[in-house]
């Protein structure tokens, strides 16, 4: 009897913890972030871009037919961005904020519209009507406009729901205390470009940006001068940039502790929207190959 | 996402300082002979003794095309070659106006040759114009977070601007955003533009 008692005790104690090894090796995989959670951590997928604006240019162009109006499907190339995988330092240390630099940057390939040329070409009533149908007429959206939101508010259309929740989330890792030390230091660490001890997160970017708008107006054609202005802006960018790498990492901690536990508490909706999301994305109509 | 046409200019003549600086650089050669070669648009000269190089313009004003010296900096040059245009040196380029926590504006502006002041503001057809604005986060990668699509202009117009707000990025995630502006003005059947700033862009 009591040998039969201890084997019972055993087999329960082995089993509670498995269970608890159980728990902690799937808490351990299991993401923490919202953004893990969505599948959204990282970079985006190689060829996205591509399908978000092959998608957008083919469900407008079923629209504009459905409204009786010839067109072909007009594909954008992905926006293009220089050196669009650097990180954010080195990012900054060969273009700086992309003020100075940005002069004389060439701009990208044209994009032919064989759709808005034709329209021109048959006459203002006939361009009228395009334009009503791809742009909307102030009532109600265009084709355009309603596969643009279709493709590109598809994230924001789904987490609706979990908005609120998500912007509460914000505002109670901002309102740590934890986050003053975070601050002051992400403050001190922008000092030396900011010209303001107190500087805000939300004033810094305009102010740096007026700063190097202001300074390119008086460099004037001298090359010479824009070299500088472009060496001194680059050093300002990379200053910040590294700031804003030390304040990700000094936030990260008090973040964590919002953001873990809502997480949890949230975790079968945020998969339920991420398996959304991907089905979504995989119903884009495509190009066949 | 919250889309938002026109909104407050926060940085009203950014672009046109960029412009007029390109307008100085272009004004420099303005007053230069040229070469006594014949001149075909978009062609360059140079002379090789002085490395000095001129471009060949369409130029309204002057009523047909005309030589125009280069700036001295290889990075005028490019500029010069890349907005001057025989259709009229009408171009759009972009900006990011607002800029903090809540969100960022682009916007495109329209210039006809020699692009040096606003006197030089080119109005173009309703649906010509248009600018987008793209926010990106980088973690390990980078990962487009708001991206406003295109927004086109829906009266004749010189300047045209997009927003985007973005409330909050839990769901985006912890680390350093960078905001993209895109233009374009529609020229000769085609979508021409798409200059960028891209300043870095503190969030949260």
């Amino acid at each position: 009897m009591r040998l039969g008692y201890l084997a019972g005790a055993f087999v329960a104690l082995a089993g509670m913890v498995a269970a608890l090894v159980f728990l902690a090796v799937t808490a351990a995989g299991a993401p923490r972030t919202v953004a893990a959670a969505l599948g959204t951590d990282g970079a985006d997928p190689p060829g996205l871009a591509v399908r978000r604006e092959t998608a957008i240019a083919l469900l407008t162009t079923a629209c504009l037919r459905a409204a009786g109006i010839a067109a072909v499907p007009v594909i954008e190339p992905p926006t293009a961005i220089p050196d669009a995988d650097l990180d954010p330092v080195a990012w900054a240390e060969r273009w700086g904020f992309g003020v100075s630099t940005s002069v004389a940057t060439p701009p990208g390939p044209p994009v032919v519209d064989v759709n808005l040329q034709a329209a021109d070409r048959a006459g203002p009533a006939a361009r009228r009507r395009y334009l009503t149908a791809l742009h909307g007429d102030g009532r109600r959206l265009g084709c355009h406009e309603s596969a643009s939101e279709q493709v590109l508010g598809l994230r924001e259309r789904i987490l609706a729901p979990i908005a609120p929740d998500l912007a509460r989330l914000d505002r109670a890792i901002e309102a740590d205390p934890a986050m003053d030390a975070v601050l002051a230091a992400w403050q001190r660490c922008v000092a030396p470009v900011s010209d303001s001890p107190r500087s805000t997160r939300h004033d810094l970017g305009p102010t740096l940006l007026a700063r190097f708008a202001d300074r390119l107006g008086a460099v004037r054609a001298s090359p010479v001068d824009l070299a500088r202005l472009q060496a001194t802006e680059r050093r300002a960018a990379t200053a910040v940039a590294r700031c804003e790498v030390a304040y990700a990492a000094d936030r990260a901690p008090v973040a964590a502790t919002y953001e873990g536990p809502w997480v949890d508490r949230h975790r079968s909706t945020l998969e339920r929207m991420r398996a959304a999301i991907a089905a979504a994305e995989a119903a884009w109509p495509t190009v066949s190959p | 996402m919250r889309r938002r046409s026109g909104g407050v200019v926060w940085l009203v003549g950014l672009l046109g300082v960029l412009w007029c600086f390109g307008g100085q650089v272009a004004a420099v050669g303005a007053a230069g002979t040229g070469p006594s070669e014949p001149c075909v648009p978009g062609t360059v000269w140079e002379d090789l003794s002085s490395g000095t190089k001129y471009m060949c313009v369409y130029d309204e004003m002057y009523g047909g095309p005309r030589w125009v010296l280069l700036g001295g900096g290889q990075a005028g040059k490019q500029a010069f070659l890349a907005k001057s245009s025989t259709l009229g040196c009408t171009l759009g380029t972009v900006g990011i106006n607002r800029l903090n926590g809540s969100g960022a504006d682009a916007f495109v502006r329209s210039y006809r040759w020699p692009c040096a002041t606003t006197d030089d503001r080119a109005y173009q057809p309703a649906g010509e114009l248009r600018a987008r604005v793209q926010v990106q986060r980088y973690n390990g990668g980078w990962s487009t977070c708001r991206d406003s699509g295109f927004s086109y202009s829906s009266v004749t117009a010189w300047s045209w601007t997009v927003g985007l707000d973005m409330g909050g990025v839990a769901d985006c995630g912890a680390g350093s955003y960078r905001a993209w502006g895109f233009a374009d003005v529609f020229q000769g059947g085609a979508w021409r533009g798409s200059t960028l700033i891209s300043p870095g862009l503190v969030l949260p």
